[in-house]
């Protein structure tokens, strides 16, 4: 498949629109439930973070681009917001108590165990992460025949 | 009660939240998406519950097409909300794949997982 991308605006209200993208995009190629639903959480922790934190002045967008090659599902996550690694934050305790136990960098923590790779680069004005995940070549189910 | 976001839309995905009461526990159930979009539904619901009085409490997630960490954080924050008040979130009825969010976020060391709704709701007997 070629890539295929989205643009939204960088609002909570638009997440649906990103997440119901993906799945359609990934379920049109045969990819696996199981597959569609990691690649699916993961990209919302992405986009997430996009919408809540990279226009802290005002309105803005973002682009998810989709793309299936060889078995390997890469999700790219562009924005022109503040220059931002989500991948440079403090990786969470996720052994503590109830009451001890904090949230925060839980979304990180989501993208990298549900996905192979992620890596994040400043280009110009652009943030870009690009997470992939590689699907086994042996659950990889035909393309619907309509 | 049943609440949603937007009832005159007819998508699966749409997070809907429903409760039930079974004895002194209610039932939380949730369909759809748990995401940061539309989790402030079901936190509006559990605190509803818990503003009622409401102390035992059972998240039925079988209708989950998934839950992000906005949604676990309303669970998290629920649990230690109830534990304060002497009662407790118990969760049950998870599809293996939501079941293996839990694992990897290490909530399975906070909450107790129950296969079934009833298992959950003896569970406080």
């Amino acid at each position: 498949m070629s890539e295929k991308c989205i643009t939204v605006r960088a609002d909570l209200a638009d997440l649906d629109e990103v997440i119901t993208f993906v799945e359609e995009v990934l379920n049109g190629e045969g990819v696996p439930e199981r597959i569609v639903f990691d690649v699916a959480l993961a990209t919302d922790e992405a986009v997430t973070n996009v919408m809540n934190y990279a226009y802290p002045a005002g309105d803005g967008s973002l682009t998810v681009t989709c793309e299936l090659r060889d078995a390997v599902i890469t999700i790219s996550v562009r924005d022109n917001g503040s220059p931002f690694n989500p991948l440079a934050t403090p990786l969470p305790d996720i052994t503590s108590n109830l009451e001890d136990r904090q949230v925060g960098g839980l979304g990180v923590h989501l993208i990298r165990q549900l996905m192979n790779e992620v890596a994040y680069r400043r280009d110009g004005d652009e943030n870009i992460l690009s997470m992939r995940k590689q699907i086994p070549i042996a659950v990889i189910d035909p393309p619907p025949l309509n | 009660m049943n609440i949603s976001l937007s009832p005159e839309l007819d998508m699966s995905d749409l997070l809907q939240v429903s409760t039930q009461t079974l004895g002194d526990v209610e039932i939380v159930l949730c369909t759809g998406r748990m995401d940061a979009s539309s989790c402030p539904l079901c936190e509006k619901v559990i605190q509803g519950l818990i503003k009622s009085g409401k102390q035992r409490i059972v998240f039925n997630g079988s209708g989950l097409s998934y839950i992000s960490s906005a949604g676990l954080r309303i669970l998290l924050a629920t649990k230690k909300d109830l534990s304060h008040l002497g009662g407790d979130l118990r969760l049950a009825c998870l599809t293996p794949a939501i079941r293996d969010v839990i694992t990897m976020t290490g909530f399975n060391r906070i909450f107790t997982l129950y296969e079934s709704e009833s298992e959950a709701v003896a569970s406080f007997s």
